[in-house]
């Protein structure tokens, strides 16, 4: 596909969900309480379209699970935007993958979170592995792009090449990888996030497995807290076409996305924690005025002046990308911390911090409260590298963590030159 | 349309920034 993203949304429709993952940021299950009306919904697919969304994506909970879900996927593709959708695929029948063709969704994600075992854990429901795989031959039956995405964690990150195969063969043309962040029931499983150190063992392994994809016919996609700046950072963001300036520039949220929750809250992106990062509701104002007038659709604004890097501190606030990077991933950084402006998911920094010896670690502080996309606060600790990592840590995550399959052996390892690749 | 919108007040800062930022990755 040579379609490339302008300007995206991507919606909640509902909540309710028929998974129960570890990791689910916005905590899915049940519905929430006063979600958007047919009326109200298809009035908001009106109003995206004005303010120039070209892209929509529908998420939940489980996006199927709402009744009407079918007449909103059309409504948006009649008003000239590029319908997708992000499905767990526990039930999408070949029958519903062609109301969905009909309906004009155009490409579909499958959440695909480690090898079935893993992946049946992390995601609460035996049997939803094997149901992913299903509804992938079912989109395929019906020609439906489609792709998978996967969050990287201590559990799924050991399978990652494994992982690969799997879609590949699978028939995905399309895979976005995410570092899990301690965002809703992921910030009360912390034993499962990978510690910012452990990032020196993460980013060789995608590098290895990105190249592979490549040449097979993959896009492996860089999920915004992929990066930032590290020696396979042009690689991992070019898409399998790189270039002198495939690398990260910066927050996206309010300028080219948006995050919508079911009841009408309108964010910048739907990663942001609800309550800080909330302009307004679809109920109360139009999408137009949340997005040019309230702050927390604006804070992404005033790049190159003073502004634009005041919310940076600790380490983002001292690096020689801070200018562009703006702290990475504002969402990653919020989660940790409880305010953006200090990514410790940073393979730069790891790398720095090793060359002078120290490391990060991140260890809870602050529990959550326990609501949709919520988050705690954790300490940061920085410590001599030599220092004896905690006992009774079982999910310690290194390069000897890495299952490769016997596929893998006549591949070279990358090397670890730090210039372009 | 509001969307999609520069967090850039200046192009000409935009692309400054990002050559130092293409320079200093080619040389880490």
């Amino acid at each position: 596909m040579a379609y490339q993203r302008k300007s995206y949304a991507v919606w909640e429709i509902t909540l309710k969900c028929n998974l129960a993952c570890s990791h689910c940021g916005s905590r899915a299950g049940h519905e929430r309480t006063k979600e958007l009306t047919t009326h109200e919904a298809l009035d908001l697919v009106r109003q995206m379209a004005e303010v120039g969304i070209k892209e929509v994506t529908l998420i939940g909970g489980e996006a199927f699970l709402r009744p009407d879900w079918l007449e909103i996927a059309k409504a948006i593709n009649d008003a000239g935007m590029l319908c997708g959708m992000t499905t767990g695929g526990y039930g999408i029948s070949l029958e519903t993958a062609q109301k969905m063709k009909s309906a004009g969704i155009r490409t579909v994600s499958v959440s695909i979170d480690g090898l079935e075992a893993t992946h049946d854990h992390l995601r609460g429901k035996k049997g939803s592995w094997k149901y992913a795989f299903k509804t992938m031959s079912h989109l395929r039956e019906v020609g439906i792009y489609f792709g998978c995405n996967t969050q990287i964690n201590r559990l799924s990150a050991p399978e990652f090449p494994c992982i690969y195969e799997c879609i590949r063969d699978a028939g995905a043309r399309a895979w976005q990888i995410q570092l899990t962040v301690p965002m809703g029931n992921a910030a009360d499983n912390t034993e499962i996030l990978l510690q910012p150190h452990e990032l020196l063992d993460i980013y060789p392994m995608l590098a290895r497995v990105a190249r592979r994809a490549y040449q097979e016919g993959m896009q492996l996609q860089a999920g915004n807290n992929i990066g930032y700046y590290g020696p396979y950072e042009r690689l991992l963001r070019g898409r399998g076409n790189e270039h002198d300036f495939s690398f990260w520039q910066g927050c996206g949220a309010g300028l080219s996305t948006l995050g919508i929750e079911a009841d009408g809250a309108i964010k910048g992106c739907p990663s942001l924690p609800t309550t800080a990062y909330t302009g307004g509701n679809i109920r109360e104002r139009s999408l137009h005025d949340i997005i040019e007038n309230t702050a927390e659709l604006n804070f992404n604004l005033g790049a190159g002046t003073p502004e634009g890097t005041k919310h940076l501190w600790g380490f983002c606030k001292t690096c020689q990308y801070a200018e562009l990077c703006r702290g990475g991933c504002s969402w990653t950084a919020h989660v940790f911390f409880d305010k953006r402006g200090n990514n410790p998911y940073c393979h730069h920094r790891a790398l720095t911090h090793a060359s002078q010896g120290i490391r990060e670690r991140v260890v809870p502080k602050v529990k959550a409260q326990g609501l949709p996309f919520d988050n705690g606060e954790f300490e940061l600790i920085i410590e001599p590298i030599d220092t004896p990592l905690p006992a009774n840590d079982p999910l310690h995550f290194t390069a000897d963590s890495i299952q490769w399959s016997e596929t893998w052996q006549q591949e070279p390892e990358p090397s670890y030159s730090l210039t372009r690749q | 349309p509001l969307l999609p919108r520069s967090a850039w007040n200046s192009q000409i800062t935009y692309l400054k920034v990002l050559l130092k930022a293409k320079q200093v990755l080619d040389q880490s």
